[in-house]
Formats: structure tokens, C-alpha cells, sequence
């Protein structure tokens, strides 16, 4: 059985591959998204956009740790999975993605059965549907947001906004983002890209699932665990 | 069907979970017959006897089971038919014809209904073969028709039946038609399944590319959020111009095109228009792409010496013009096409790394995944460029193609003028309200989404940093440092023919032949920041050369001006007769230096004497050396040849053309 799926995860080393040199492998008509994960700090080229969507909800998932493009050597007889992530508990877990609406074309991309295992140790090997992705647009959307802010502002050290989100978080009383980018010392770029990688680590808490974040969205400490 | 099984199905199916059907649309006497079939059903889902089913539907119990089996078959959607089973004369199992077919030669159709079907049931390969052949997608053998005609694929079908044994008296040699007609429904049903695959064999790739759309799904994920989502492109103005530009001074430089563009960059939320840009370039390059993102994120301003041939120099055009809050203004994803110019890894890099954002390249020639963009195109054309009589058309046949190259020639296009009508179809376009925002406009809806705290928006500029470096984006070249140091030439780099120094490699002779990393403004082609590759020191801003550092120009512009002007300066001296103010040497005296001198004359030398000598006799002895002017000359009035006697004329000095 072929490793190379049409759908995978490409991560860049030095300068990213073209996009006519990654379509050689992967199919013209196969969407490509180039990303900077804020998580791994580093480039990764997404050939499928379910892939990239996958993606980004593990930016926002706190149980992983880091994700990355599996090692195609680990599967010989095997679809590699899309996207292989690994949890704070040291666990892995392989991602694959399908879709269940659309052309026939589009159903049958990918598809290791549901049943299938990695024989990596502690690997669970998940299907990521895009009727899954579709209930989860508004948490997708706000991600997307989040990592473009701190990517923007990633060589900029934030001090003095973390010093002001910290200072009006402490007393447990929620603030909004209107109220933080309002600041006077504060660079908005920077103190969007602060209340990000606080949220990514789950200092603080906003609800980013149900609702998108807007300026009257409200931010507080996070609760304990 | 017992109680057990009754209970069974109505477990796995319940009744309420049925297909219903809309008997609004039915008459009213099919209406009944159906209202009364569906409460047979329900009251025998909910365990009534047959018996009393009876007496209160009329319906006996093998009626009630036949609708059962009815209701309970698997339909081509997946599920089972359902209530739509009791519409009166569906047919809920494809039609098998069973007997077989008799008809005379010469008759119709008719009493031949399901023929096909039986055919291919006595010949399996027959409905493979057919299948194949209309749904061919490459040529393979030179025989082979691609698409072929219903009316020659018919002809291959009858060769094949006669082929297989089937005679002249049976289905369908025996009518009119031979079967041409059914064969022909029996192929459109092929693509009237809508399989992409059949569309994509009967009209082509872009029919089967678009058959993707309109499915009634929706994406797996789309951008409701206000700057979520842009969407770069690049449209090819297919006129033939001759453009005219205005330098600093004011001069005017023309530049002939065959083909120009203009890229564009469009908000996906409200479809506004963010930033334009002329391209005068055959082919977009990665330059035109950076120039028109930075025209989005950094609103364009005028100044004194701006020389800036872009779009809303001089007028608040963009949105970013008009309100403040969005100087700066970032996105999260921006979609790009698969052109050459902008898949330059130079722009992706660029991107990525100062706008933060996510960079999307969608299937290749999938131009409805950036419809909007390709609408506001249409726009453009319509309202401000199909209007050139000097148009190549959409191809050989266009009406509109009249000699453009000729018409070019004619048609002169100020680079100004062409400016301010596009600007008029930004702000039009930017103004109109849309059914697309329930009649609001895209300003009008962006302006209502900035002043509502409850709205997606979110102001997400640039750090302030970077908006007060004036490099949002850039260039990267690698230049070597030049200079030298016997004549005290201090260390420099050149850059798009200007020289660019600094303090810190002006003093520094050992830095001559290192190689920089030198990021250059795609705006203002003065501000180049450089490091050295070898040890990654940053050597700061450098310094344009003075004469060009009042001067705004872009790295583009600047390109431009110095191409178009070469150009048209090569051409200018071909015809500049100022050869005839420089004297030559006379003959007299080319010929004493030759022989004077120990060498052979060159070839060219011996040619120019010899030439003189026909022409004008043996020199005489000069009286002075000063050149006389070319009217001093006696002129001829015959052209002289190189063996004609007539214009034998002694004169001292000759002028003649370089």
C-alpha cells in the first residue's frame, strides 16, 4: 500500500518547498497551507485543508503538547496518518482526516478504516471528519486568529503587555479585550499575541469554543484544574 | 410478518422517522389514496390488526404488505422510500423487462421499452464497452475519438451487436432507428448521475472542476470574521498600450506593452477592496505582489517629489485611507493563486514572517474559490479597460481584435488618467451597496462592524515597531560590497543601479567583495537595511545616493523608469545626427599616421582611405587643421557612387556619420 496519501503534513526545515514542487507529490488540486505554528515555532506546509484545520484546533489544545508530520519510514506498509501529535502525558496520537460529504473523489481520499492502528506504542489513531471540523468552525476561526497574532508579534518580547494583562487578571474580576488593547502603554500587536500564547498555556481563559471573540469577549485568570 | 418481525422493524425504523411526502402537490383524489395508505401503515406500525386496519382504511392485509415492502425499499439516496412509496404509480424498482422483445423490421419503438436494459443482460461487455467509449477521457490509439458523437458511437454499437451474433431480426436491427435514440438516452442518464468523472469525459476539465460546486454542502470551514480572510490576484489587461509614465522632472517616458496587469487585494467578509496595484510588466513578479499587500497594510501618502505611480497617491482611496484605526490593519489568511509570480517563495516568506498570517494556494485553476476576486476583474474591465480600441480580445476571432499593435501606436494611455479611473471603480466599488450584505455596502458594513464592540472585528495592526521601520515589505538580494582601495574609492553596494553606503562599511575597506544580505523597500526603493552574511552583523539603514534622497520612488517604478528609459534612449541615438558636429579625421592626415607608423593600417583604416580616395581624389595639402563646418563642403547633387567620376570634389575635411 502507497505511504504517500494525498493528504499530509509537511514540515519546512530551512526554506519551504514551492508550491508547484509540493503539487509534483501531492495532487493539483489539493488546497496547500503555508503555517507558522506559534506552538512549535516552526513552518509546516499543509497539503489538504482538513489537515491544516486539524491543525489548528491542536494549537488550541492544551493536552498537546506539540504535532508535527509523522515519519513516513514508521508506516512501510501503512497510510501514514496526516498529522501525528503528542499529548502532555507523553501519549501520541495519529491523526487522519476524511470526508464524509462532497464528490465520491473527495470520500475516498484517505481512509485507513476506522479500525486502524498505529503499532507505534500508545499511539490512538483518530479520523478527523469534515462534518467534525464543521461543528468546530467557531473555535477554528478564533485559532486562526490567535496564531496569526502571535506570529506577527513573535520577536517581540511583550513585556510590558504581559505585565498589564497579568496586573488586571489578578483580582479574578474578567476584563474584556476592548479594555486590554485600550491600554496606554500596550502595543495592541503585542498584547494580542500575549492573551494568545496565555491562552495556549492556559494561564488565563476566554471562552474561544462557543462564541467568537470580539472586543467585548472576556478574559479572566484561569480556574485551577 | 408476525409480531415479532413487525416490532423488529418498526424498532430499527420507526414510522415518525419515515420519509414524508409533500401531498400539497398531489391531486386531490391522489391525495386521498395517499392519506389513507399512510394511516394503513401507522396504525399497523402501532400494532393494530389487520382486521380492523380494514375496516377503517379499506385496505385489505396483503395491500397493507405490499405497501410495506413498498415503503421499506432502499432508495438511490440511502435511505428507505418511505411515505414517498405511496404516491400512486411511482415506481420505486428500476423497470426489468422480462418478456421479450418482438417487433418487425421497419417498425418503431414502441412495445420496446426496456430493451436496453435486456440487451445488456444477454451482453454484459456491451454495457462496459458503451460506457467506455462515451466516457473516454484520453485518446490512447489514433482511432479512438475522444468525445465521440452519439450518432458514431451508435454505429460502433450496431458493428459490435452484428460482431456478437445478433441478427437483422432482432432488437434493435428490426426498427427504424436501430436503438439510436435510446442509446442515446441511456447515455445522458451516464452524466445526468452527475459523477464529475462523466462530466469531466463529456466537457472537459473546467465543466468538471465547476460540477464541484452548488453540491449543497457547504465547506468544511469559511471566514465570517472581518479581515479573517483576503484573496490576492493578479488580471491579465490584454490591450496593447503604449503607456506614458512621468519621471521626477516631469518628463515623460513611454512604455509599449503588449500586456499589463493589475493585482488586486480583496477583504473575502464584506468583498472590499483593499489595495491596487498597476503592474506594467508582462508578468506579474513577486515585486507587484509585495507592492500590493503593503498597499493594504500601510496607507499610501503623498508627499513633495513623490513620484509613486500607484493607485490613491494624492486621493483617500483604500480603506485604510479613510479610517485611521486601520493603518496597519493584518489579516489571518490570505489566499493566493497559483500563478508563478506569486507562488515566489520571496512572497510566501515575506508574508508569513511579517503579516503573521496563514498563506492558502487553493487547487490549481480553481477560480471559483476566489469568485469575488474574479467578479471585481470583471468589473475593472468592463467599467475602465474593454473601452481601448487597442484591445487583442479574448482570441483570433474576438470582434474587438483590429490590428492592436497598429492601434497601440496610436492610442497613448497617461499612466495618470488610467489611475484615476480605476480609483473611481475602487471607491464605486467599495460604495455600492450589495445583496450580498443585505444592501449594505462594504464600507458601510465595515464601518458599522469597527464602531460595534459586539461584532467580529478586531483591530489587529502591525507592531508598532515595524510601522515605524519603513520596510513592511521587502526585498531580499545579495549584493557584494564594492569599492577600491587604490583609488580611494570607498566601500558601497549597487542596487537597482544606485549606489547605497553608510558609515559603518564607508570606513571599513575590509568589507570590499563580502556579500550582504540586503532588504530593500518594495515601497521606497531609499530605505535598504543590510547584514553580513559571514558573521550576521547588521550594518543598519544605508544611505541612497543624494540627488535621489528627496525623491519617493518604488523599487518597481524605479526599475521601470530605468528600463523603459534605456529604451527609448538606444532609439533616440540611432536617430540623433550628432555625429555630424564631431570632425574626423581628413584623409591627408589619416594617411600620413599610417605611414608614419610601423603598423599595417587595419582593415578598417585601409577601407576609410580607400574610400576617401574614390571619393574625393588624393588628398591635397591641408592650409589649416581646424575642421570647417559640413556647410563649408560643396554639395552634391548626385549621390555619390563608389566608382562615379562626377562627384570628384576636393575638399579639406570631411564629416561624416559615427
Amino acid at each position: 500500500m502507497s505511504n504517500r496519501g494525498r493528504s499530509r503534513t509537511i514540515a519546512v526545515t530551512g526554506q519551504p518547498s514551492a508550491p508547484v514542487t509540493v503539487r509534483k507529490e501531492s495532487g493539483g488540486d489539493i488546497n496547500l497551507w503555508y503555517f507558522h505554528s506559534p506552538k512549535n515555532r516552526r513552518r509546516y506546509v499543509f497539503c489538504g485543508e482538513l489537515v491544516f484545520l486539524v491543525a489548528i484546533l491542536l494549537e488550541a489544545d492544551r493536552e498537546i503538547e506539540s504535532y508535527g508530520a509523522p515519519c513516513a519510514a514508521d508506516y512501510p506498509d501503512k497510510i501514514a496518518p496526516h498529522l501525528l501529535a503528542f499529548r502532555t502525558d507523553g501519549g501520541q496520537v495519529a491523526y487522519f482526516t476524511q470526508y464524509t460529504d462532497g464528490s465520491a473523489r473527495k470520500r475516498s481520499e484517505t481512509g485507513p478504516s476506522s479500525s486502524a492502528k498505529s503499532d507505534l506504542a500508545e499511539t490512538t489513531s483518530i479520523i478527523v471528519t469534515d462534518k467534525v471540523l464543521r461543528d468546530r468552525q467557531v473555535e477554528i476561526e478564533n485559532w486562526i486568529f490567535l496564531c496569526a497574532a502571535m506570529n506577527r508579534a513573535r520577536q517581540l518580547p511583550g513585556y510590558v503587555e504581559s505585565d498589564v494583562l497579568r496586573a488586571l487578571t489578578t483580582d479574578g474580576r474578567p476584563v474584556s479585550f476592548a479594555t486590554l488593547l485600550n491600554q496606554e502603554r500596550v502595543d495592541k500587536a503585542c498584547m494580542l499575541a500575549v492573551i494568545g500564547n496565555s491562552l495556549q498555556r492556559g494561564a488565563i481563559f476566554c471562552d474561544t469554543k462557543s462564541a467568537p471573540l470580539s472586543l467585548s469577549s472576556m478574559i479572566s485568570k484561569a480556574r485551577p484544574s | 410478518m408476525n409480531m415479532a418481525w413487525r416490532s423488529k422493524l418498526f424498532a430499527v425504523t420507526p414510522i415518525e422517522s419515515w420519509p414524508q411526502l409533500d401531498v400539497s402537490v398531489l391531486s386531490p383524489s391522489d391525495a386521498t389514496r395517499h392519506n389513507m395508505r399512510k394511516a394503513a401503515l401507522t396504525l399497523y406500525a402501532h400494532g393494530v390488526s389487520h382486521k380492523e386496519i380494514e375496516e377503517r382504511t379499506g385496505l385489505p392485509r396483503q395491500e397493507v404488505n405490499r405497501l410495506l415492502r413498498r415503503c421499506t425499499t432502499i432508495s438511490g439516496d440511502g435511505q428507505i422510500l418511505g411515505f414517498r412509496a405511496l404516491t400512486p404509480h411511482k415506481h420505486t424498482v428500476p423497470y426489468v423487462r422480462l418478456a421479450p422483445v418482438v417487433c418487425t423490421k421497419g417498425s418503431g419503438g414502441s412495445g420496446c421499452a426496456g430493451a436496453l436494459g435486456q440487451l445488456f443482460d444477454r451482453f454484459p461487455e456491451l454495457q462496459r464497452f458503451i460506457e467506455r467509449e462515451y466516457l473516454r477521457t484520453n485518446a490512447g490509439k489514433k482511432s479512438h475519438d475522444v468525445r465521440v458523437r452519439i450518432v458514431d458511437l451508435h454505429g460502433m454499437f450496431i458493428n459490435w451487436l452484428k460482431a456478437h451474433g445478433l441478427t437483422e431480426d432482432e432488437w434493435p436491427l428490426n426498427t427504424n432507428n436501430e436503438g439510436e435514440e435510446t442509446l442515446r438516452r441511456y447515455c445522458h442518464s451516464l452524466v445526468d448521475e452527475g459523477a464529475e468523472s462523466a462530466i469531466f469525459a463529456r466537457y472537459g476539465e473546467r465543466a468538471a472542476k465547476r460540477s464541484k460546486l452548488g453540491t449543497g454542502v457547504h465547506r468544511a470551514f469559511s471566514m465570517r470574521r472581518p479581515f479573517s480572510a483576503v484573496q490576492l490576484d493578479f488580471h491579465k489587461v490584454d490591450a496593447a498600450s503604449v503607456i506614458t509614465i512621468e519621471n521626477p522632472d516631469g518628463v515623460e517616458i513611454e512604455v509599449p506593452l503588449a500586456r499589463w496587469h493589475i493585482g488586486l487585494l480583496l477583504e473575502e467578509r464584506f468583498e472590499l477592496i483593499l489595495g491596487v496595484v498597476v503592474a506594467l510588466e508582462i508578468n506579474p513578479t513577486s515585486d507587484s505582489v509585495l507592492e500590493t499587500i503593503e498597499c493594504a497594510l500601510d496607507p499610501i501618502t503623498v508627499g513633495a517629489n513623490n513620484c509613486a505611480l500607484v493607485i490613491g497617491s494624492g486621493n483617500r482611496i483604500f480603506p485604510n485611507q479613510l479610517f485611521e484605526q486601520l493603518n496597519g490593519q493584518c489579516f489571518s489568511v490570505l489566499r493566493m493563486d497559483n500563478g508563478w509570480s506569486n507562488t515566489a517563495m520571496d512572497v510566501i516568506n515575506n508574508v508569513v514572517d511579517v503579516v503573521g498570517c496563514a498563506v492558502n494556494f487553493g487547487p490549481v485553476r480553481a477560480w471559483w474559490g476566489r469568485d469575488a476576486i474574479e467578479r471585481v476583474f470583471g468589473q475593472m474591465e468592463r467599467a475602465s479597460l474593454q473601452r481601448s480600441p487597442s484591445t487583442y480580445g479574448s482570441d483570433v476571432k474576438d470582434s474587438r481584435r483590429k490590428a492592436p499593435g497598429a492601434t497601440a501606436e496610436r492610442l497613448h494611455i497617461n499612466l495618470r488618467d488610467l489611475i484615476r479611473s480605476l480609483e473611481k471603480v475602487i471607491v464605486e466599488h467599495n460604495s455600492t451597496r450589495s445583496e450580498s450584505l443585505t444592501m449594505g455596502s462594504p464600507l458601510a458594513a465595515l464601518e458599522a462592524a469597527m464602531h460595534n464592540p459586539n461584532s467580529m472585528f478586531i483591530p489587529s495592526p502591525l507592531p508598532k515597531v515595524l510601522r515605524d521601520i519603513p520596510l513592511v515589505m521587502y526585498k531580499t538580494l545579495f549584493v557584494t560590497v564594492r569599492g577600491n582601495r587604490k583609488t580611494g574609492e570607498r566601500p558601497y553596494v549597487k542596487i537597482g543601479r544606485w549606489r547605497f553606503t553608510n558609515e559603518r562599511i564607508a570606513y571599513d575597506f575590509s568589507l570590499i567583495g563580502k556579500e550582504l544580505k540586503a532588504y530593500c523597500s518594495i515601497r521606497d526603493a531609499r530605505v535598504v537595511f543590510a547584514t553580513l552574511i559571514e558573521t550576521g552583523e547588521d550594518l543598519g539603514r544605508f544611505v541612497p545616493p543624494r540627488r535621489w534622497s528627496d525623491t519617493l520612488i518604488s523599487y518597481r517604478d524605479r526599475a521601470l523608469f530605468f528600463s523603459a528609459g534605456a529604451n527609448e534612449r538606444r532609439s533616440e541615438r540611432r536617430d540623433r545626427k550628432a555625429s555630424s558636429w564631431l570632425p574626423v579625421e581628413s584623409g591627408h592626415k589619416r594617411r600620413a599616421r599610417v605611414e608614419k607608423s610601423s603598423e599595417k593600417p587595419s582593415a578598417k583604416e585601409a577601407l576609410v582611405m580607400a574610400r576617401q580616395e574614390v571619393q574625393y581624389g588624393s588628398p591635397a595639402t591641408p592650409e589649416s587643421d581646424c575642421p570647417a563646418p559640413a556647410s563649408s563642403a560643396v554639395p552634391s547633387t548626385q549621390p555619390a557612387t563608389r566608382f562615379s567620376l562626377d562627384r570628384v570634389v576636393q575638399i579639406d575635411h570631411v564629416f561624416v556619420q559615427e
